[in-house]
């Protein structure tokens, strides 16, 4: 006899001693025993009730659990079913097979990075040359613009040329 | 019909059941006369209790005399020594009078007092 059932023997024996006496007592006039052996009689049906349920719960977790805690290998029939309805395996590279003529898209994809690849080598070039020359072209378009070398006003060789006259020379100088 | 007669055998004994504990816990007409007496004697015992045995046994009189009716005869409650105690009612209690009177003097309704009925009998009331 296990424990659980000496437990289950002792709440059961309880509640029949307890029951007794509070049936006895109340027909004796004794109120203050017939309650103290009511609520011994209650706290024993609840442990028994208690007992009850946790032990019925116990039994549904195990009923419910996939595998019981103690058991490491697996069942040999139940582990070939599942491997007799496991699904075909899939190739996931099956376009790259040499038989196979369904290879647009890739060979889409690998032109779209060698396309990538050119265009980014053509554009380091074009920096790295056409920036000066576009540089030199605008430079020398702009050259008409400047002013003219020897500046925009004419120097003479004497500076009183000024001051003579527009028609000749003038009386009384010689 | 097996069923029925199981269900008819439980309602019967149920509502026997159900008399016997009615008469057995409930108040009834007594037979009682008023020439005799109930002479009770009561043995105490008290622990840690803070006054005398002489208080307890007053205290508990005080207590139970309520389910009863009828006088206390003279001399009231009487020490005979050692914790016992003897009083006597009239007119003598019936059947029914001497379980509440008897249930309540044994129910521990003291504290600290424990009392232990030793004898009940009817005498001549002289």
């Amino acid at each position: 006899m296990n424990g659980r059932r000496i437990g289950y023997l002792a709440a059961i024996v309880t509640i029949a001693a307890s029951g007794y006496y509070f049936f006895v007592y109340l027909t004796r006039w004794e109120w203050n025993r017939a309650l103290t052996s009511g609520v011994i009689l209650l706290a024993a049906e609840i442990a028994l009730f208690g007992a009850l349920v946790l032990d019925r719960i116990g039994k549904l977790r195990g009923s419910l659990a996939p595998v019981s805690p103690g058991r490491r290998d697996p069942r040999p029939q139940v582990l070939a079913r599942i491997r007799e309805s496991a699904p075909a395996h899939r190739n996931h590279f099956a376009w790259l097979r040499p038989d196979s003529t369904n290879v647009f898209v890739p060979v889409l994809l690998g032109a779209g990075v060698v396309v990538s690849g050119v265009a980014w080598l053509v554009e380091r070039v074009a920096r790295a040359t056409a920036g000066k020359q576009m540089e030199r072209g605008l430079a020398l378009q702009l050259d008409v613009l400047a002013p003219p070398a020897e500046g925009l006003i004419v120097r003479e060789a004497d500076p009183f040329s000024l001051f003579a006259p527009a028609n000749g020379p003038k009386a009384g100088v010689s | 019909m097996k069923r029925a007669i199981v269900y008819l055998v439980l309602i019967v004994g149920g509502v026997f059941g159900i008399k016997a504990m009615g008469d057995a816990t409930q108040t009834r007409v007594d037979e009682r006369h008023d020439d005799m007496k109930t002479e009770v004697v009561v043995h105490l015992e008290g622990k840690n209790y803070r006054q005398s045995l002489d208080t307890a046994a007053f205290a508990l009189w005080g207590s139970c005399s309520a389910t009863v009716g009828g006088d206390l005869v003279d001399p009231g409650i009487e020490p005979l020594g050692d914790g016992t105690y003897r009083f006597a009612m009239t007119p003598s209690l019936g059947h029914h009078g001497k379980e509440r009177l008897l249930g309540c003097l044994r129910d521990l309704g003291i504290d600290r007092v424990k009392s232990n009925v030793e004898s009940v009998n009817d005498v001549p009331l002289v």
